[in-house]
């Protein structure tokens, strides 16, 4: 500092008081990259949570179409009751935060407190919903929900679940892998997911039924339990109606078949169900799946 | 040499060149923070000296931040605001004044703006009615009243200072001015 304003007569006492704490604490200017990196700091932390805010939409997307909606009548006893366990909670929540931190982050730039609230907060839902929509269209959102999902701390991924509401032989629901066709009894055999096998019986399945088994080999049966053999430790499932695993369902669920270049019949004439499918609930409703 | 003249964006510039020229940015501040700050009912005259002191030392130190979007009137009245009220909640034990020395503006303020003023205009609203309703209020509604009609900012530079949006700045001096009207009149029954 130079001599002319360390003397009193030209500064005023305060500046005087005030350059030698300067020179006492050797303050000098924070320079300037440290602002600069502290502006991208918090802008880099807005972005990355409106991608996070992405990804959660995204997985919530696919958490919505894969929780199986057109099934709820045969997993849950009510729709509200299915609804609930449907909503991706835990994703949900995620974007809120993401989007409160993203918020908070903005607020926190240089300029962010000229910016109103409402307004950082639905540009962060319209970036999070575009970005979640184009993962989800890219076909990610699986991944995401299966990887990211199966971590995030109070959420089961929907594929889990899934298997965990179709695994209930008790209310005349399976679902598993087709390991075995044409057995002794002319049924098939299937792995649940839960690893147990089953004998399905399939007198009451008709053509629908079948063409759940034309692109995979994963399906859900809706049925009733019939016997356990304890000798052999195998156990008996009378199927009333069979759903590929996959959702949505495959395109050639609903067109006229073809296999190996063979015609199946679409609109053969359909026989009633067996008295013991009657008791299938809700019966109606599983019918009209394969209408 | 520094100009008195100079605007203060050219003098910021020139400090971090050459610190002695901040010595006039203290000049040019000093008596109208040190009003600002008895008007946040900073009373003592040692403790608003030391915040004056904390005050442009936190400028000098941040002088790379300063935002040349904005003027550097807002930017160290926002330094100004922060200090003092960082000082209040320290001593929040103690009630907070606030220090008035012509409250008839306000008064002339909410008349211009088409309040009902009349029932206060005949009363005789003191500086001290004005302090009590004021420090009874909100720490927000309390300052944008202040920078408002006594410091007499515009709605821009209270929302840079304050640094809040501007539509905030407006929808809480309109609540404000509700407020102080209610308990001025409270204050003369």
């Amino acid at each position: 500092m130079s001599e002319k304003h360390h003397t009193t007569e030209d500064h005023p006492s305060l500046s005087r008081e005030v350059f030698d704490r300067i020179d006492e604490e050797k303050i000098a200017p924070t320079p300037l990259y440290v602002f600069l990196l502290r502006d991208s700091i918090f802008w880099g932390a807005f972005g990355l949570s409106c991608a996070i805010g992405m990804v959660a939409v995204a997985a919530s997307l696919f958490f919505l179409q894969n929780a199986g909606f057109k099934f709820y009548a045969a997993t849950h006893d009510d729709f509200l009751t299915f609804f609930i366990a449907a909503i991706p909670i835990a994703w949900l929540l995620s974007l809120a935060v993401f989007i409160g931190i993203a918020f908070y982050n903005v607020r926190h730039t240089r300029h962010g407190y000229r910016y109103r609230v409402w307004a950082v907060v639905i540009f962060s839902i319209l970036v999070s919903l575009a970005g979640g929509i184009i993962l989800h269209a890219g076909g990610v959102s699986r991944q995401i929900e299966e990887d990211i999902g199966s971590r995030l701390p109070f959420n089961r991924p929907v594929s889990l679940m899934q298997k965990e509401w179709w695994v209930q032989p008790g209310r005349g629901l399976l679902a598993g892998e087709i390991i075995e066709t044409g057995t002794s009894t002319g049924s098939f055999r299937l792995e649940a997911f839960d690893g147990s096998v089953w004998d399905i019986a399939i007198d009451d399945l008709r053509g629908p039924d079948f063409r759940a088994l034309e692109d995979d080999q994963l399906v859900r049966v809706v049925g009733v339990p019939i016997t356990v053999n304890d000798a052999t430790g195998t156990r008996l499932f009378h199927a009333c109606f069979m759903f590929p695993w996959d959702l949505p369902p495959p395109p050639a669920f609903n067109r006229r078949h073809e296999k190996n270049g063979q015609h199946i019949p679409e609109d053969e004439p359909r026989e009633e169900k067996s008295v013991e499918c009657k008791g299938v609930a809700p019966f109606e409703r599983m019918k009209m799946l394969q209408e | 040499m520094p100009q008195r003249e100079d605007p203060d964006s050219v003098l910021v510039e020139r400090t971090l060149q050459d610190r002695d020229i901040f010595a006039v940015l203290i000049e040019r501040y000093e008596a109208k923070l040190e009003r600002y700050l008895l008007r946040l009912g900073i009373m003592e005259p040692e403790d608003r000296r030391d915040l004056l002191q904390d005050i442009f030392i936190a400028a000098y130190k941040n002088l790379n931040a300063f935002d040349t979007s904005l003027s550097f009137s807002s930017w160290i009245y926002r330094i100004a605001h922060n200090a003092a009220m960082s000082m209040h909640r320290r001593a929040s034990a103690h009630p907070l004044g606030v220090s008035v020395e012509d409250g008839d503006m306000v008064i002339e303020s909410l008349r211009d703006e088409h309040m009902d003023t009349t029932h206060l205009a005949e009363r005789n609203i003191t500086n001290e009615h004005m302090s009590r309703a004021l420090s009874g209020m909100g720490e927000k509604y309390r300052a944008v009243l202040i920078l408002r009609y006594f410091e007499e900012k515009e709605y821009q530079e209270i929302s840079d200072i304050l640094q809040i949006p501007l539509g905030t700045v407006s929808v809480l001096l309109h609540r404000a001015k509700k407020e102080l009207k209610a308990a001025l009149s409270y204050l003369n029954h």
